[in-house]
């Protein structure tokens, strides 16, 4: 009666099938769905339907299809939209206001008003961002990305990622990265921090854009991917990328006039390994914005944290956010420091992960798993798990260890939801006071909550709630 | 953003003691995060994720010089000759050589030769010829000789990458006077005849023969100082 | 002449105690000479060399973990290093991850495809809780998957959306609560190994339907399918859409000639709609059977059954086996004075066993489902776990007011491996209780099951038997004897 036979899939009691010859039943390791709440699960399934895969699958062919340039680097208020209205800083994560603000995202949005000129001292800053005076406004909201608090000020120079392919006319952007130690991203705001800004906007901006501009655009597709076969993961180790970039750089900034900068310029690139991760993350930002508002899609087109909150952006609800607090990220902190020292996690770095890089490239970079206490097989295990709640590899951004299997890309909302697999995101462990820096690394999984959120609203935006 | 590339983080608990550049662990954590290690739980990818130590204290691993009891050093020594051989390899080669490298290193003689035939000589994953290396840098320090204790370790850096990633993270550590809890116990009991038998009992929990191997190299560099105590 | 060999584990660590013990047990082997097992440092390769341990062509870095054997043959000295590799590696592959388990419908429908492309995945049994079953299985429908499903608390409003969608897409979503099935021969849940026949049986009831179907196997006729279809299936709310469906898939079974029905009597228009249908097959040749539990038996274009025992002897009478359930000789004649208990497992055989005690004139029996949830509280169903039951059996004998004892026995598969000994040992504790007290405890019983279900239908009726229990061939004539005996029998 039954054609091809009885071939059982067990969910639950294995009594149930002890007759069933033991070859012709796989007993399923079940958990509950939908993080353990029936009617989220009960949403998840009525909308993984045909016209759901449909438009994911358009979704996930835009961002593969996606090959953003790194043109240049301008300074922000010429390239960033609404940046020079006004005063404006923008920061990392969903929205916020400021008095509800993380110490080094406070810290990092005082720096960048004294660095704009704005204030004249600290205290005069803190009073200027209290009394409302300066715009504050999610960096994703401009097209673009920073890492940890994110913070972007007019002034800033950025990259500026363009698309090659036949949707022209896309931007994005991101700051420059800074280096380890003292640095505004942590919270930072010093002289020494506005010093190096200062050089970063008058002579790194300047000089590493016209190398850029004289050598050709950097094709990020073609840089992470080559990083991936060298050991980078395209979040939290950026060394292979930032050497292929440096070594591809460096004639062209040798090649300009001032010896002073040209030594200062390579001096900075050879001692900060993250230099390309802000290339990734352009990169990666481009990318998944080439999804955004494709109707009825449940790809996940944005992950970024603002230190108190979550934010999750999906591509059938364009740009709303589903938020949700967000703890200390759990990991390993560097001799002196413990979770009590640090602040929840925080940046725009997540993007990487939505396109499927960083946690879900772990397989390239065994380096990374060690130093979180892991091994090579877990880093395999790791990207393993996460084609589980992706819709397809990225077709340019292939493995080694994997057999060259692309990284598994674009998150699907409802596998996270049927799976309950949380995307797991490789993260940097800021200390909770501004400007300490950063005091551990490690791995930690988007929260559930905004998952459950985003397919309720899904749901409506389809009238099957 | 994991700072200065890869470091190697030794998690232990207090039946193995600190080490240089790792953190120590209540047993109830270290037992947990052993554990999940071990499983590798699929459904949350990174083995440790989650885990939230207690309050993080920092502690000073450096030798310094203390009051060597000659009746003390007798007893310890009397212990090295523990057997420790596996298979075809006998540790007693490595720490038959440990009194020249003590000597060679007081009087700033060359000890080139000597380290090339002990670093990563030997059985066990950090190899015998290693323990007894550092065991001489800390009995050297012990003996207030600290100086040619740097001088040696100086020495010993250009040669870790004979030895094993494991070795390297200890011996890096001993070279500049940093040596990990076990160290500090075989070395406490330098102070007395009464401290020494703790030490060689501890000693021979370590390893196959580390702990037999550290404190031959602890004795050879101790029997170097010049102001050794005689007992009353 | 000896030989040497050696094989490099590149950065293995194993704790040296543990290498101690693998270097001593491989050098302890016959005609092994020595053995090394060392870290491949260039010092411990210079100290191979300088001791003839180093063979030709060895290549291996710091990290790597390198055992050298030195033994008499080439075949002694690989043998050795293949055990020394063992005992290395059993301590590995204990830690190594296995393949992740399949978690979803949709990944077990990869991992069976990977085992066997031309063996996809079929059939769904789901046993979660409740409030996910359904959404388990609209996932397994729309994959394609026949579902059998067993969780209970399945909303009903759940049941009539996931049976609309099989039905739409001609797939079986057996229950939800269904207990029984045997489909192409295999069981299913609590079932009985049933030959195969003619009789394809439509069940609304769990031991309903392994009553039925053994009768059948009994009386040599055997079926050909068996689907539940859960208990609420034939309710106004749900309004048969799974019988409906299980009757398509009847008709067009070639290995099907008798159609049964076995449920509760359905919902009136229900009835009345399934009793047109079943007619209608009737009427193209294939003889249909309802048993209604409690219904009056009527004969017309489909033969009508109130119990167990009726239906299957007329679905055996029209396969053409008839089915033999004369009363055993030496039944007892009288039954000490007392009234009815019957201690139940199966729902549907106490639901009979009321019937005929009522229709028997007993009106003071009291019947216990001990499968009810009223009952298990939480705990295993008495089919699985005899205890619960064994308990208020012992109980019994110190139950003045009870003469006759009346139960059932299930096997087959997922019943309790030996359900009999239980019931045997308590019946024991209760006879010595009530004699003790100067009475007598009968007990009268039947037990559900065939000749070739795993826990051996002879065994279990002989433990049985051994223990003075009456049996009879139907849990139906065990009734209607406890009936007779306490209103014409009982000793005064």
């Amino acid at each position: 009666m039954i054609d091809g036979g009885l071939r059982i899939l067990n969910a639950g009691l294995p009594l149930i099938v002890e007759a069933v010859p033991p070859a012709d039943v796989l007993q399923l390791d079940w958990r509950p769905p939908g993080f353990g709440d029936p009617e989220t699960a009960r949403l998840g399934l009525t909308l993984d339907d045909e016209v759901t895969v449909a438009a994911n699958k358009a979704a996930i062919e835009r961002v593969h299809a996606s090959r953003p340039l790194i043109t240049g680097i301008r300074p922000a208020r010429e390239v960033v939209p609404g940046i020079a209205e006004g005063r404006t800083l923008l920061h990392a994560g969903p929205p916020i206001e400021f008095a509800r603000m993380c110490g080094p995202m406070r810290g990092a949005l005082i720096g960048a008003t004294l660095f704009e000129g704005w204030a004249d001292d600290p205290d005069a800053a803190l009073a200027l961002l209290e009394s409302g005076a300066i715009t504050l406004d999610p960096c994703h909201h401009h097209d673009a990305v920073g890492p940890m608090a994110g913070v972007l000020a007019p002034s800033m120079p950025v990259f500026v990622a363009e698309e090659s392919t036949g949707d022209s006319g896309r931007r994005a952007y991101s700051s420059l990265n800074e280096g380890l130690g003292k640095v505004l991203r942590f919270g930072a705001y010093d002289s020494e921090v506005l010093t190096r800004l200062a050089w970063m906007r008058d002579v790194l901006g300047p000089t590493v854009g016209a190398a850029i501009e004289a050598a050709g655009p950097i094709d990020t597709t073609s840089l992470i991917s080559q990083a991936l076969a060298m050991g980078d993961e395209g979040h939290n180790r950026n060394l292979a990328s930032t050497s292929l970039l440096t070594r591809r750089l460096a004639p062209f900034i040798a090649a300009q006039a001032e010896a002073a900068q040209i030594a200062s310029t390579l001096e900075f690139l050879a001692g900060n390994d993250h230099f390309a991760l802000n290339i990734s993350m352009a990169g990666a930002k481009l990318a998944m914005d080439a999804a955004v508002g494709v109707e009825n899609s449940t790809l996940v087109t944005t992950m970024a944290r603002n230190g108190v909150e979550f934010g999750l952006r999906v591509a059938a609800t364009g740009t709303e956010w589903f938020t949700t607090p967000v703890g200390p990220a759990d990991g390993l902190f560097f001799p002196g420091y413990g979770p009590e020292d640090a602040n929840p996690d925080l940046g725009d770095s997540a993007i990487t992960e939505t396109l499927g890089l960083g946690g879900f490239a772990m397989a390239a970079s065994p380096a990374i798993t060690r130093f979180v206490g892991g091994t090579p097989d877990d880093a395999l295990e790791a990207t393993r798990s996460m084609r589980r709640i992706t819709l397809a590899p990225h077709p340019a951004f292939p493995l080694p260890p994997l057999n060259f299997a692309g990284t598994p890309s674009g998150i699907d909302l409802l596998a996270v939801i049927e799976t309950g697999e949380l995307p797991m995101i490789n993260t940097g462990i800021a200390h909770k006071e501004a400007g300490v820096g950063q005091i551990g690394a490690g791995i930690v999984r988007a929260p559930s909550g905004v998952f459950a959120q985003a397919v309720r609203r899904v749901a409506e935006l389809r009238g099957v709630a | 953003m994991l700072g200065a590339g890869r470091r190697q983080l030794v998690i232990t608990s207090d039946a193995f003691g600190l080490v240089p550049g790792g953190m120590q662990v209540r047993p109830p954590e270290f037992a947990r995060l052993r554990r999940d290690l071990a499983r590798r739980d699929p459904a949350r990818g990174a083995a440790i994720h989650g885990w939230r130590p207690a309050v993080v204290e920092p502690a000073d691993l450096r030798v310094t010089a203390i009051d060597i009891d000659s009746a003390a050093l007798d007893l310890l020594e009397r212990a090295t000759t523990a057997p420790g051989a596996i298979g075809a390899f006998d540790p007693s080669r490595q720490r038959a050589e440990a009194s020249a490298l003590a000597r060679a290193a007081r009087d700033g003689a060359d000890v080139a030769d000597t380290l090339l035939r002990l670093i990563g000589a030997g059985p066990g994953s950090t190899p015998a010829g290693d323990d007894v290396v550092a065991g001489v840098l800390a009995g050297l320090r012990a003996a207030g000789l600290s100086e040619a204790a740097a001088e040696l370790g100086a020495r010993v850096l250009p040669l870790l990458g004979r030895t094993t990633a494991a070795s390297t993270h200890y011996l890096e550590a001993a070279a500049t006077g940093r040596f990990a809890d076990r160290v500090h116990a075989l070395v406490a009991g330098l102070r007395s005849a009464r401290s020494a038998p703790a030490a060689i009992r501890a000693a021979a929990t370590f390893g196959a023969s580390s702990g037999t191997d550290l404190l031959a190299g602890i004795v050879a560099g101790a029997r170097i100082t010049p102001a050794i105590r005689k007992s009353a | 002449m000896t030989s040497l060999n050696s094989r490099v584990f590149p950065r293995l660590y194993r704790d040296s105690v543990a290498l101690m013990a693998i270097a001593s047990s491989t050098e302890a082997r016959d005609g092994v000479d020595r053995v090394g097992a060392v870290m491949a440092t260039p010092a411990n390769i210079a100290i191979l060399d300088e001791s003839a341990m180093l063979p030709t062509g060895l290549t291996a870095a710091p990290d790597d973990l390198v055992i050298v054997v030195r033994g008499d043959t080439d075949e002694i000295v690989a043998e050795a290093l293949d055990a020394a590799e063992a005992a290395l590696t059993s301590v590995e592959s204990a830690r190594r991850n296995e393949d992740r388990p399949a978690a979803t419908i949709g990944e077990g429908i990869q991992a069976m495809a990977a085992e066997d492309s031309d063996r996809p995945a079929t059939m769904a049994a789901i046993s979660i809780p409740g409030t996910y079953a359904a959404v388990v299985a609209e996932r397994a429908l729309r994959d394609g998957l026949h579902v059998f499903c067993f969780s209970d608390n399945v909303p009903v409003e759940d049941e009539i959306r996931v049976k609309g969608l099989a039905r739409e897409r001609r797939l079986l979503h057996m229950g939800p609560d269904c207990g029984t099935a045997i489909i192409d021969g295999v069981p299913l849940g609590f079932a009985n190994v049933v030959r195969r026949g003619t009789v394809g049986i439509v069940a609304a009831s769990g031991t309903g339907a392994q009553e039925v179907s053994r009768l059948l196997d009994l009386a040599g006729a055997g079926i050909s399918q068996l689907i539940g279809v859960g208990g609420r299936d034939l309710s106004a709310e749900v309004d048969g859409l799974m019988t409906d469906l299980a009757l398509d898939l009847l008709e067009d079974d070639a290995d099907t000639g008798v159609i049964a029905i076995v449920s509760k009597p359905p919902a009136g228009p229900v009835a009345d709609r399934l009793l047109a249908r079943l007619a209608a097959i009737a009427q193209k040749g294939t003889p249909t059977i309802a048993c209604f539990l409690g219904a009056e038996d009527t004969d017309g274009e489909v033969t009508v059954r109130g119990t167990l025992e009726g239906g299957a002897i007329a679905a055996a009478a029209a396969a053409g086996h008839p089915l033999q359930v004369d009363a055993a000789s030496g039944l007892p004649t009288t039954a000490p004075p007392g009234r009815v208990l019957g201690l139940y497992t199966g729902g549907t055989l106490a639901s009979e066993a009321k019937l005929l005690l009522k229709r028997g004139g007993v009106t003071d029996a009291e019947v216990l489902d001990l499968g009810d949830d009223e009952y298990t509280a939480g705990k295993p169903h008495p089919m699985i776990d005899p205890e619960a039951r064994a308990t208020r059996i012992a109980a019994a004998g110190s139950d003045a007011g009870v003469g006759i004892l009346l139960l059932d026995l299930v096997i087959g598969y997922g019943a309790s491996p030996d359900p009999a000994t239980p019931v045997v040992e308590a019946i024991g504790a209760a006879r010595a209780a009530a004699a003790a007290d100067g009475r007598e405890l009968l007990v009268i019983g039947s037990v559900c099951g065939t000749p070739a279900d795993p826990q051996g239908l002879d065994r279990q009726r002989g433990l049985l038997e051994g223990a003075g229990v009456v049996l009879t061939p139907t849990n139906a004539a065990a009734a209607r004897l406890a009936a007779t005996l306490h209103t014409t029998g009982a000793r005064a």
